[in-house]
C-alpha cells in the first residue's frame, strides 16, 4: 500500500505542489462547489419552479410559458378545483391511505410486537420469507391480484374489483414486510426487563403491550404510518389497475387522467393541481427528512 | 387480601373473555366454511384451500395455549397469506395454464353459463301475451297458452303473483290491471317492444319465453340450447345437434368432427410449459424480450449509477455543516419530497416535443449550431436513443436526493484520524477518495444500491407514465415499445396496452422470469446484509 503510494507519488510532484497551495486550493475547491452548486440547483428546483409558475399563468397551455408570468392569475387554480372533482379525489386518496396505513401499522406493530418479545417455532424462517417475499413487489403479480378482486367481488363487491375496500385489503397485506423488521428493531431496543417488571407487578400481557411498550414506539410508529401513508398517496399503479369509476380515483389517478395527453390544453390547471397534491407530501418530508431516511436505511445497514 | 380479590377479578374476567373467544372462533369457522365451500362450488379450488387453510390455522392457534405469539401475528398473517402469498403463488401457477381473455372462466362456470342459454325450439308451446308496465317502465306479459291451460303473469326473468279473483278483466278474457302494472293497447306494446331486446326472457325455469319478432303478440316457450353430459364430459348443442367433447389440453369444447369447430369460450387448464416454449420458439415473441431484457438492466444500472454518482458528488462538494449548504441543501433535496407521478407528469410537460420548456431548449443548441430542428423535433418521444435519454434524465431527478442524504450521513460516520492518518502518509485527494472514503463508503451504501437496483428493475409506474413503454418497437407481434421494462410488457400484455387479446399466462411466464432474476439478485444481496445470520442469533 504505502509502496504504491510512494510509485504514484513521483510522477505527479509538480501538480501536488500547485494542489497543496492553499490559495489555488481555496480559489479551486469556491470554483467546483459554484460549477456544482448551479448546475445542480438548477436542475433540482427548475422543474418546480416552471410548475409553479405554470401554475400560475395565464393561458393554461404550455405555449408561451414564461418562468415569471406577466399576469399571474388564480384562475388555473378556480378550474381545476371548481370544474375537476378535484376535492373528490383528494378525499378518496387521504380515505385510501388513511384507512390503508393505519390498518398496515397496526398489523405491523402487533407482527413486530410478537417477533421480537417471542421465541417461537418458525420465528427465523418467518421473518425471512418477508423480507425475500417483500423482493418481490406486488405489481409482479398483477395479474394474480387483479383476478383475486374479481373472485372476492362476486361475493363481497364492496372488496372487489372497483373498489376501496379492495384496495385497503392489498395495501394492508402488504404492509406485513419490511416494516416489520423495521419496527422489530424499535421493539428490540427497549429493554424486555420493562416488561418482565410490569409481569411481576400483576399486570396483563394486553396492560404492558398497550400501556407499557406502545407508548415508547409510538414516535417510530408515526414514522411508519406517515411513510406508508404516502406510500399509498401516492400510488397510481393499484388504483389505474382496479378502479374503473372516475368518482373512485385518488388524486394521483384523477390528475394523470386529467392531463392525459393534453399538455396542451391543460397543462395551467394541471400545474395547479399539481402543486396542490405535492404540498402535504413535501411538507412532511422537509420537516422529517432526518427520521425518514433514518428509518430508510435502519433496517438495512444494521449488522 | 388485596392479591385475592384482584385474582378472582382476573378469572372472572377471563371466563368472560375466554366465552368472547369461543364465540367468536365459531364465527371465524363458519365465515371461513361457508365461503370456501362457496368457492370450492364456484370451481375456485386453490382459493378455496387457501381460506381452508387460514380458517384452520386461526382456529389452532386461539385454541392452543403455547401459540400465543401467533396470536398477534395473526392478522397480519392472514392478510399476508391472502393478499401477497397467494398472488404470487397464484401467478407462479398462471404461467403455467392458457389463461386469458377467451380462456378467463374455470370449467363448472363455463358449464354453467352455457346451460343458461336458451333458444325456441321448433314445436316448443307459444302463448299469445299482453304487455303491461307499471309507472317505472318495468315490462310483464300476460301469457296464454296457445291450446290449453292456465294463464300467467310474468316480468323479465320471474314469475309475478296474482289474485285471479281481484283483478277485473275485459271483454277478451284479459286483466286491465293487475297491481302497478297497466295494460297496453296494440299501439303501445308496438312501440314498447322495440325497447325488449331480443333476447329478454320472460318468466323462470323451463316455462321462459321469448318475445318472437315475425309474429306480434306471440311469445315462445325456450328450450335449454346446451346440456352437459358428464359421460362424455361434453356440451351437446340441442339446437344443432352437435356434440362438443371437452378437450382439457386446450381448455375448449371441440366438435370432434371438425377441430375448427369449438364453443368460443374456453376454460382454464393447466397447459404445462407450454407459454415457455412460445417464447422460446416464437422470434416475434423472442426478439423484443431479448431486447427488453437488455435495457431493463441497462436501466436499472444507470439509474443508480447516476443518482449514486450525482448524490455522492453533492454530497462531497456540500459537506460542511455551514449555512449555505445547508440552504443549497433544501433545493436539492426538493424533487425527493414531490410524489413520483406528479413528478413524471410534470416532466412530460418538460419534456412535450412541440412546447416543452426542455425541448425548446434542446431546439434552441441546435439551432444555435446551425441546425433547422423541424417542429416537433427533439423527437423525445418517437425516438428511442431520445426517449431512453430522457428518461434516465427524469429518473435521476426524483432518485439523486435519497442518495444524497444517505451518503452525507455515512460520510460523516467516516473517522476523520482515517483521513488525518493518510494525508501523513502522503496520499492525495484522488487516493484518498478511492482507496478510503469509496470502500467506507460502500460498506454503508452497498446494500442500498442493489435494493434500490432492485426497485428500478421494476419501475413501472416511470415507464409507464413516461410513455406507455413507447416508443413502439417495428415488426413485432406483441405490443413492445423501446424503454419498456419486463414488468411493463407484462402490463401490456395482460392487461391489453395496445389492445388486442389479454394473455395472463404467458405474461405471467415472463413474471416468472423477473422471479428468477430478482431472486438471483436478492440472494446476493442478502449474503451481503448477513441477514440471515442476524435473524439466526435471535438478535
Amino acid at each position: 500500500m504505502s509502496s504504491q503510494i510512494a510509485v504514484a507519488e513521483k510522477p505527479k510532484r509538480g501538480q501536488e505542489s500547485f494542489l497543496e497551495d492553499p490559495r489555488t486550493r481555496k480559489a479551486l475547491n469556491i470554483a467546483v462547489k459554484t460549477i456544482v452548486g448551479v448546475i445542480v440547483l438548477t436542475y433540482a428546483v427548475f422543474p418546480v419552479l416552471w410548475t409553479i409558475s405554470a401554475a400560475f399563468n395565464p393561458t393554461s397551455s404550455l405555449r408561451g410559458q414564461q418562468l415569471i408570468p406577466a399576469n399571474p392569475t388564480l384562475e388555473n387554480f378556480r378550474e381545476i378545483l371548481e370544474d375537476e372533482p378535484f376535492f373528490t379525489w383528494l378525499w378518496n386518496s387521504i380515505k385510501l391511505a388513511t384507512i390503508g396505513s393505519l390498518t398496515g401499522g397496526a398489523i405491523t406493530t402487533l407482527s413486530a410486537y410478537a417477533f421480537s418479545r417471542y421465541r417461537f417455532w418458525g420465528r427465523g424462517t418467518m421473518l425471512g420469507g418477508i423480507l425475500l417475499i417483500q423482493v418481490f413487489p406486488n405489481l409482479l403479480a398483477m395479474v394474480a391480484l387483479y383476478a383475486l378482486l374479481l373472485t372476492i367481488g362476486q361475493y363481497f363487491p364492496e372488496f372487489g374489483l372497483n373498489s376501496h375496500g379492495g384496495l385497503i385489503l392489498i395495501y394492508a397485506g402488504g404492509a406485513l414486510g419490511f416494516n416489520v423488521w423495521l419496527m422489530k428493531g424499535f421493539f428490540d431496543s427497549i429493554p424486555r426487563d420493562l416488561d418482565e417488571s410490569a409481569y411481576v407487578d400483576g399486570a396483563s400481557q394486553t396492560v404492558v403491550f398497550f400501556k407499557i411498550i406502545l407508548p415508547l414506539v409510538r414516535p417510530m410508529i408515526a414514522v411508519v404510518m406517515v411513510l406508508s401513508f404516502f406510500g399509498i398517496f401516492g400510488d397510481w399503479f393499484l388504483p389505474n389497475l382496479m378502479l374503473t369509476d372516475e368518482k373512485l380515483y385518488p388524486l394521483m389517478l384523477g390528475l394523470q387522467t386529467f392531463i392525459g395527453n393534453n399538455y396542451a390544453q391543460n397543462w395551467g390547471p394541471f400545474a395547479a393541481g399539481a402543486v396542490l397534491g405535492a404540498i402535504p407530501q413535501l411538507i412532511v418530508y422537509f420537516t422529517l427528512q432526518d427520521w425518514i431516511v433514518g428509518g430508510l436505511t435502519a433496517g438495512s445497514v444494521k449488522g | 387480601m388485596v392479591t385475592n380479590t384482584s385474582e378472582s377479578g382476573q378469572k372472572s374476567l377471563s371466563v368472560f373473555s375466554i366465552g368472547v373467544r369461543y364465540l367468536i372462533l365459531a364465527l371465524v369457522a363458519a365465515i371461513g366454511s361457508v365461503s370456501a365451500i362457496q368457492l370450492f362450488n364456484d370451481g375456485y379450488w386453490q382459493l378455496g384451500i387457501m381460506i381452508v387453510v387460514i380458517t384452520v390455522f386461526l382456529v389452532i392457534i386461539f385454541l392452543r395455549p403455547d401459540a400465543e405469539p401467533l396470536r398477534w401475528l395473526s392478522p397480519g398473517l392472514a392478510l399476508f397469506l391472502v393478499f401477497v402469498l397467494f398472488p404470487l403463488v397464484s401467478t407462479i401457477a398462471f404461467a403455467f395454464t392458457n389463461y386469458g381473455t377467451t380462456n378467463g372462466l374455470t370449467k363448472p362456470q363455463v358449464i354453467r353459463q352455457f346451460e343458461q342459454r336458451r333458444y325456441a325450439a321448433e314445436g316448443s308451446l307459444s302463448y299469445t301475451y299482453t304487455m303491461f308496465q307499471d309507472p317505472a317502465g318495468n315490462i310483464a306479459l300476460w301469457l296464454v297458452p296457445e291450446g290449453e291451460g292456465d294463464p300467467s303473469f310474468v316480468s323479465e326473468g320471474q314469475n309475478l303473483s296474482f289474485q285471479s279473483d281481484a283483478i277485473e278483466y275485459d271483454d277478451n278474457g284479459v286483466p286491465t290491471e293487475i297491481g302497478d302494472y297497466v295494460a297496453l293497447n296494440r299501439a303501445d306494446t308496438a312501440r314498447t317492444l322495440q325497447q325488449v331486446s331480443d333476447d329478454a326472457t320472460f318468466g323462470e325455469g323451463e316455462h321462459a319465453v321469448q318475445l318472437s319478432r315475425a309474429r306480434f303478440g306471440v311469445a315462445a316457450e325456450l328450450a335449454q340450447r346446451y346440456t352437459y353430459d358428464d359421460e362424455q364430459d361434453a356440451l351437446i348443442d340441442n339446437q344443432l345437434g352437435v356434440t362438443y367433447v371437452a378437450d382439457d389440453s386446450v381448455g375448449f369444447f371441440i366438435n370432434p368432427d371438425n377441430p375448427e369447430d369449438r364453443i368460443p369460450v374456453g376454460y382454464q387448464v393447466v397447459i404445462g410449459f407450454g407459454n415457455f416454449e412460445r417464447f422460446l420458439t416464437s422470434p416475434a415473441l423472442r426478439g423484443p424480450l431479448v431486447s427488453i431484457l437488455i435495457w431493463n438492466f441497462t436501466f436499472a444500472i444507470l439509474s443508480v449509477l447516476f443518482a449514486f454518482v450525482l448524490g455522492l458528488i453533492v454530497a462531497l462538494t456540500f459537506g460542511e455543516n455551514t449555512w449555505l449548504n445547508k440552504m443549497l441543501k433544501l433545493g436539492f433535496i426538493l424533487p425527493w419530497t414531490i410524489p413520483n407521478v406528479i413528478t413524471i407528469l410534470i416532466w412530460n410537460g418538460l419534456w412535450n416535443p412541440l412546447d416543452g420548456a426542455y425541448s425548446n431548449i434542446i431546439s434552441d443548441i441546435a439551432q444555435f449550431f446551425g441546425a433547422t430542428p423541424g417542429v416537433g423535433w427533439p423527437p423525445i418521444y418517437n425516438d428511442a436513443t431520445w426517449a431512453r435519454v430522457a428518461l434516465l434524465i427524469t429518473n435521476t431527478w426524483f432518485a439523486f436526493p435519497y442518495f444524497m442524504l444517505i451518503c452525507s450521513g455515512a460520510l460523516k460516520s467516516i473517522p476523520s484520524d482515517l483521513y488525518e492518518a493518510a494525508m501523513i502518509d502522503g496520499a492525495n485527494v484522488w487516493q484518498r477518495f478511492r482507496s478510503m472514503t469509496l470502500p467506507l463508503l460502500l460498506m454503508t451504501v452497498g446494500p442500498l444500491l442493489i435494493g434500490s437496483f432492485a426497485t428500478n428493475f421494476n419501475s413501472f409506474q416511470v415507464i409507464y407514465l413516461f410513455n406507455k413503454g413507447g416508443p413502439p418497437m417495428v415488426g413485432v407481434s406483441t405490443p413492445a415499445g423501446h424503454t419498456d421494462l419486463l414488468i411493463s410488457y407484462v402490463y401490456k400484455l395482460s392487461f391489453g396496452g395496445g389492445g388486442g387479446q389479454q394473455e395472463f399466462g404467458y405474461a405471467a411466464a415472463i413474471t416468472i422470469i423477473i422471479f428468477l432474476l430478482l431472486a438471483a439478485i436478492t440472494a446476493y444481496n442478502l449474503r451481503f446484509m448477513n441477514i440471515w445470520e442476524e435473524t439466526g442469533e435471535n438478535v
